[in-house]
């Protein structure tokens, strides 16, 4: 199979480094170019020492690379839509970050063009490449819990904020700025935001759809953020299935600009864990775990050091499987759409203060 | 020791990073060869190296997260279908040399039958102290603990206040408990011994210089095994140099 030539646009997004070493590494991928939205990103991404042309606009480096077929859209929330209407019109095969936009409008276009233009449009949920999800699935299938009864999960990490200052930016990350209520001084666009994977898990694990979700904001646990970072979100599912999903930002985190050893206060800056219960037992599961731990540099804290951060190997071998087989990704947007409405409804009860339905 | 999905594995990995294939039967882990024809047959791997585990562990020290590291404590307890005390014992000594960056220099051991303890010593200054044992039932994954206590910091692959290693899922069932840990999307499906080979023989197809060293490696740890077992029987300490 031909390598696909493949571009990375903006590099502003927390998961841009994850990307690099598979692009180096993966036999069908030939990364020519990246393009970055500021003088500091290009400056970061020069860090790596990556043998790879940076350029300061899209246009220019599209212009430069006429042989570019996919990129994978490292950018704000609120810039994908324009990116997307881009890459359709040249016929461009699109890895999306994992929300490809919150206006439910915007979806549809993106879906219309899409359709029209017949690129690959494959959306980041890389939890679906973790070999510990592999295994639920498996026991899913096996029904080794019976019929599931409750579904319970954590998608809870650090706030990225001070790397990505977009993603505590109302209008980047969730699009416009709407307040969380009528009484609070937040808006959307913060940990809930960050967080989709429980929301799709559970879709993708017990086969059914949401009926209705309830969800709370507390008060957040860092001072001068415009968006929410702790809250919780309870409903039920069409089957019956009740869950309970903590997507927060629980873990503090040191201000740093770029991230790296000594980001995380608490230890382990990240989770994705599940607590599940079925007629015929229980199961718990830790998508990221176990790890290796210490206590060193660079603020002798107690640490993880994670063991498996490999999703992007998966991710990227079945975009470039979609794209050289003509293929539709299982993560695509048809599949995420119901994930990103349930998100909305998540906020839409934050300010009804009320449990909102899902319609069918 | 060396399973036909591990062959399958390899050959996967080979096909898709576009390399020639090779007989991977041809390799085994070392601390398995404990006839020298059957390691000058096959080349004997310290496979082990591969467990992210210590890839990272290794990343911690050399990456100086964890400074000028003291002492070593290291345990592992096997399944006696899989583990004989030689294995452990080479498998432990091996990565102290491993996370310790450097060669045992003397060995004082203690074994009685299926267990047994060594403390060791690496050409750098660092202690070790290696408890294995070869008792756990059939099927039991690996018991095992490798701490690191360094002038600035500790590290190690068990989380603090527990005294086993942890799984990724656990179910409980009408059928009983159940633990799993799954490592390696790419080779989903294989234990983690399985995942450890399969990456070690994929690892010296990309650099088959490895060959040389993995088997340079597999003498010393022979001698170490023997002046284990020389410190065990004539209660002295043994010194390799």
């Amino acid at each position: 199979m031909k390598p696909i030539k493949i571009a990375i646009i903006s590099l502003t997004h927390g998961h841009t480094r994850k990307y690099f070493q598979t692009l180096k590494e993966n036999p069908l991928l030939d990364w020519v170019a990246v393009c970055a939205e500021s003088e500091r990103v290009r400056d970061i991404f020069a860090a790596n020492n990556y043998d790879v042309p940076c350029y300061m606009d899209e246009e220019e480096m599209f212009r430069r690379h006429p042989e570019i077929e996919a990129v994978v859209l490292a950018s704000a929330n609120s810039r994908h839509i324009h990116q997307v209407r881009r890459c359709a019109e040249r016929g461009i095969h699109v890895l999306s970050m994992k929300i490809p936009t919150f206006d439910m409008a915007e979806y549809d276009e993106m879906i219309r063009l899409v359709d029209r233009s017949g690129i690959v449009f494959q959306i980041e949920l890389e939890m679906h490449y973790n070999p510990v999800i592999s295994r639920m699935k498996s026991l899913f299938e096996k029904r080794e819990l019976g019929n599931v009864l409750s579904f319970n999960a954590t998608n809870i990490t650090l706030s990225p904020v001070w790397a990505f200052p977009w993603q505590g930016v109302p209008e980047d990350s969730y699009g416009k700025r709407v307040p969380l209520s009528a009484s609070d001084t937040r808006f959307r666009g913060g940990a809930l935001c960050d967080h989709p994977h429980i929301f799709d898990m559970i879709r993708w694990l017990t086969g059914s759809d949401f009926e209705y979700v309830y969800a709370e904001a507390g008060g957040n646990i860092r001072a001068g953020l415009e968006v929410e970072d702790i809250l919780l979100v309870n409903g039920k599912m069409k089957n019956g299935v009740c869950f309970l999903f903590d997507p927060s930002w629980s873990r503090l985190e040191e201000k740093l600009e770029v991230p790296g050893p000594g980001w995380e206060i608490f230890p382990k800056r990240m989770e994705v864990n599940f607590n599940i219960c079925g007629t015929s037992g229980a199961m718990l599961a830790d998508c990221f775990g176990p790890n290796v731990y210490h206590n060193g540099k660079p603020n002798d804290r107690y640490t993880v050091q994670y063991t498996y951060f490999d999703e992007w190997i998966g991710l990227m071998d079945e975009f470039t499987d979609c794209i050289r087989n003509k293929k539709t990704p299982k993560i695509n947007l048809g599949w995420h759409k119901r994930t990103i409405e349930v998100m909305n409804a998540c906020y839409e009860s934050i300010t009804s203060g009320q449990p909102v339905y899902l319609n069918s | 020791m060396h399973t036909q999905e591990v062959a399958n594995a390899v050959a996967g990995l080979l096909e898709k990073y576009r390399m020639q294939p090779i007989g991977s039967k041809e390799f085994a882990p070392g601390c398995f060869l404990t006839d020298e024809k059957d390691s000058e047959k096959r080349v004997p791997l310290q496979s082990w190296r591969y467990n992210r585990k210590f890839v990272e562990l290794r990343k911690i020290i050399e990456g100086g997260s964890v400074e000028e590291p003291r002492m070593l404590r290291f345990c592992a307890l096997g399944d006696k279908h899989r583990w004989t005390l030689h294995s452990l014992i080479y498998r432990e000594c091996d990565l102290c040399e491993f996370l310790g960056g450097s060669p045992i220099v003397s060995v004082h051991a203690v074994l009685n039958g299926t267990a047994g303890s060594l403390i060791a010593r690496l050409a750098n200054g660092i202690i070790c102290s290696v408890e294995v044992g070869a008792q756990l039932e059939k099927g039991r994954a690996m018991i095992d603990r490798h701490e690191i206590i360094a002038r600035r910091g500790v590290a190690c692959d068990i989380v603090v206040d527990v005294q086993i290693p942890q799984s990724s899922i656990y179910t409980f069932t009408s059928s009983g408990g159940r633990a799993y840990k799954d490592v390696d999307y790419e080779l989903f499906g294989l234990d983690e011994p399985d995942i450890e080979l399969a990456r070690a023989i994929f690892d010296v197809c990309k650099n088959p210089g490895l060959k040389n060293a993995s088997r340079e490696r597999h003498r010393h740890l022979t001698a170490v095994l023997e002046a284990a077992h020389q410190s065990n029987q004539t209660r002295k300490k043994i010194s390799l140099q």
